[in-house]
């Protein structure tokens, strides 16, 4: 390790020691896609974004499209490969206090994806022919709660999201969008993960069911949670940030070939 | 070391017909053959291959039992031959005659008075003493062999004690029939160690096999190997817990003897299709009858 | 709080026929509970890797470990025969592209299910011919017909039959060979939803090798793509999927045509 990141790896333990509140942090983030198929054309979709989250905070990012919200989501949870910066998630567990996501090894991503941060993405990723009520119970299926226990409380939530009983045994492909998306809220929310990354939860809602998601969201809030999140609506964005973050979109956006 | 030279042999071996050797096999073939023999009493139930002799009866008329008996037949030896019980069949007179004639051995059909024994189907009723040796005549030596026809397989799974496969059988033929549907050449387990086959005998005969005074020696001609049963080794019976093994049993006595705990034949006596429940053993049911008739004798005198 | 040890671990993993195809210099490492996914055309050497790991075919070099159910950390390479066979029986399962291949054809559906418990010493009918009636379930095999023989199974059943064979000893490791290949799509598709929730209710890790991505999606935490013999990318599914890094990997997910 050289000096410098030997100096900033200690300035990020301590911070993980000396602030029991803070969950997560992310420095320096970056994003540049490299299309090799297309002559290895680079499209930078997030510039060096840096932020810190804490127990109780909702980080709402805001920006105009192509500004890199859901880049930066992305690579907070792992499923986008930081270009440059680093990513830590509070670990008590771990000697250090946090774990890295950025390069880490896909074993250590997994443990902290079923224990740490959860994600809510735009649209569901229907997995077919399995009902939606074991859908939703499955992450706390897959976290030890006792598989009644998990369906009851996954009832429970469907029930809070307005999804009709008659639909909790079918798939959620035959759905209407506003469907699929309060199930995928559900599965996304029921494991009560203390990070959650929101990419655009409320999108395909109306309003009262905005209400809704908006008040889980509150909920998790004042239950530890820290939150980062993209919301399309203002009247969302009102009751559940307790924080913006701008996001401007990169200086070099326009292609550059190879 | 050497062995004798035949020629100057020959004259000793008078009783032995003209041009053959004692017992017909060279002394370099029985000396063979006697190694394979006791590397298979040293590793009971543990097939061991041999280099058969091309013998004057095809294969499957009990070529490797005869290259046993051949192997081990001594001058002063008493010779009984049966196949299924009886001494008196084709093949068991045949190979009676053949070591009468090329060893000049004495031979007889009363089993307490041998010495060696091959059978071919069947353990004598009469119990064996630690003074007699019981060969038999194996067509297939491998019980394995229709599960996992590979050679090289088998004889791997023999290696590892990887056993499975026996009770999958044994699992097929409950699901098939009720019950364990094997009633012969029913595999066993010899020293607790072994996957043997018995040979063809009923499995009434298995228990028999079962810390046996007698050693046991196993011929298959065909197939090329020898495996053995050393005196007082535990033999047992495959079966399940819940399935245990179980000999057959006759709601008949010997029609001739009258015996009950016997192997019966039975046996259509005319043409009306009356039948008749006889021992298999046949000089078993003589012994009896002739004891019989002296207690009957003895019982008018009185 | 100690690092939890990988149950398979390759490094250099090497096996090339004629110094040329094959594998080469596949490194990784396998936790309890996860499903990997190798990817790759045909000729990319992900079938000679699985063989490899799976110790039915010798490596050329590299090594390749693994933690036993005891905790006994084993060098795969230097096993002898009988503790290996040992191994595949009690620990490990292998389920075949072609079901034919993996179960004995000759004798019932629950003799197929019951023979690995009866090869680590089961020795009760009844209670053998029970488990292979819940397996048969599980598998969702009608289990009235515990007796018939595997031809009297269509291909997609005789895959599950396959599975609930590999599975009845409770393995920690399966090894799965293109699992779903050759079957009718709406067959495979119940295939796949049934491993699915195999892997997820019984915490198995598997490795399974397959030219079909969405296999990979729908069943695997991990993924390796291989090209010519060596992993050109490996991460998590969805991280490989949504963000390839590598050409080839780029090629590979966008020729998937979306349904």
């Amino acid at each position: 390790m050289s000096i410098t990141e030997s100096h900033t790896a200690s300035a990020f333990a301590r911070g993980f020691a000396d602030n029991p509140a803070l969950m997560l942090r992310a420095v320096g983030v970056a994003k540049t896609f490299t299309l090799h198929g297309q002559g290895g054309v680079q499209i930078d979709a997030l510039d060096g974004v840096s932020l810190d989250v804490e127990r109780g905070e909702c980080v709402v990012l805001v920006g105009p499209s192509g500004a890199g919200k859901s880049t930066l989501l992305r690579c907070l949870y792992g499923n986008y490969l930081a270009s440059e910066g680093t990513i830590l998630v509070r670990d008590d567990a771990h000697e250090m206090r946090h774990r890295a996501i950025s390069g880490a090894p896909p074993h250590d991503v997994l443990h902290l994806r079923r224990s740490v941060v959860g994600y809510v993405s735009q649209f569901l990723r229907v997995i077919p022919r399995v009902p939606t009520l074991t859908l939703v119970a499955e992450p706390l299926v897959t976290r030890g709660v006792p598989e009644a226990e998990a369906r009851e409380r996954a009832a429970a939530l469907l029930a809070r999201l307005n999804v009709p009983q008659r639909l909790w045994s079918l798939a959620p492909a035959t759905f209407s969008g506003g469907e699929q998306q309060r199930v995928n809220i559900a599965r996304g929310l029921i494991a009560e993960h203390p990070v959650l990354l929101l990419d655009e939860p409320t999108a395909s809602l109306d309003a009262e069911n905005r209400d809704v998601v908006a008040d889980l969201i509150v909920e998790a809030r004042l239950r530890g949670a820290a939150i980062v999140g993209i919301f399309h609506d203002e009247d969302t964005r009102a009751r559940v940030a307790t924080r913006r973050l701008e996001l401007t979109p990169p200086l070099r956006h326009t292609a550059t070939l190879h | 070391m050497n062995a004798r030279d035949t020629a100057a042999a020959a004259p000793e071996y008078d009783s032995a017909a003209e041009g053959y050797n004692f017992a017909y096999l060279d002394e370099q073939t029985k000396r063979m053959i006697r190694r394979a023999l006791l590397k298979a009493v040293a590793v009971p139930g543990y097939q061991v291959p041999f280099a058969a002799r091309e013998m004057p009866l095809p294969f499957g008329w009990g070529t490797g039992g005869i290259q046993v008996t051949a192997s081990i037949i001594g001058r002063d030896d008493t010779l009984k031959v049966i196949d299924q019980g009886s001494d008196e069949t084709t093949n068991a007179v045949n190979i009676r005659r053949f070591f009468a004639r090329t060893a000049g051995v004495k031979t007889t059909r009363r089993t307490v008075e041998a010495s060696i024994v091959q059978t071919r189907h069947r353990i004598p009723e009469t119990p064996l003493t630690d003074k007699q040796i019981l060969v038999y005549q194996v067509p297939n030596p491998e019980p394995l062999f229709r599960l996992e026809p590979r050679v090289a397989e088998s004889r791997k799974l023999h290696a590892l004690a990887d056993y499975g496969l026996i009770s999958v059988k044994l699992y097929e033929d409950i699901v098939h029939h009720g019950s364990i549907a094997t009633t012969y050449d029913y595999p066993v387990i010899v020293n607790n160690r072994y996957l043997a086959s018995p040979s063809p005998i009923p499995k009434y005969d298995n228990p028999k096999m079962h810390m046996n005074a007698a050693l046991q020696l196993f011929g298959a001609g065909r197939e090329r190997r020898i495996h053995a049963i050393p005196p007082y080794t535990p033999v047992r019976s495959l079966d399940f817990d819940d399935h245990p093994f179980e000999v057959q049993s006759w709601d008949h006595a010997c029609a001739l003897c009258g015996s009950t705990n016997s192997f019966l034949d039975e046996m259509i006596v005319d043409d009306s299709g009356k039948r008749m429940f006889v021992c298999s053993d046949s000089d078993y049911c003589h012994e009896r009858r002739t004891e019989q008739a002296g207690a009957n004798e003895a019982g008018e005198q009185a | 709080m100690t690092a939890p040890t990988p149950l398979l671990s390759a490094r250099a993993l090497t096996k090339q026929f004629g110094g040329r195809n094959g594998c080469r210099n596949v490194s990784f490492d396998l936790y309890p509970g996860e499903v990997l996914c190798i990817v790759g055309e045909s000729g990319s050497g992900k079938t000679t890797l699985l063989n490899t790991l799976a110790l039915r075919t010798e490596a050329d070099s590299g090594t390749l470990h693994y933690t036993s159910a005891n905790r006994d950390h084993l060098d795969l390479r230097a096993l002898s025969e009988p503790r290996r066979r040992l191994l595949m029986r009690t620990e490990w399962g292998f389920v075949q592209q072609n079901p034919r291949e993996g179960l004995r054809t000759g004798v019932s559906a629950g003799a197929n299910i019951g023979e690995p418990l009866m090869a680590v010493g089961a020795r009760h009918y009844g209670q053998i011919r029970a488990t292979a009636t819940q397996w048969m379930e599980r598998v969702e095999l009608d289990a009235t017909r515990i007796d018939e023989l595997p031809a009297a199974f269509s291909g997609g059943m005789q895959q599950r039959l396959q599975i609930a064979r590999n599975l009845v000893t409770g393995p920690r490791l399966v090894f799965m060979d293109e699992p779903t290949a050759g079957l009718d799509v709406s067959v495979q598709a119940r295939l796949l939803d049934l491993l699915r929730s195999l892997t997820a209710t019984l915490h198995l890790s598997v490795l399974i090798v397959t030219h079909d991505i969405g296999v990979a999606r729908l069943l695997a935490h991990r993924l390796m793509v291989m090209q010519g013999g060596e992993v050109v990318e490996a991460g998590l599914t969805d991280q490989v999927l949504d963000d390839p890094q590598h050409p080839y990997t780029q090629t590979l997910v966008s020729s998937v045509l979306p349904v």
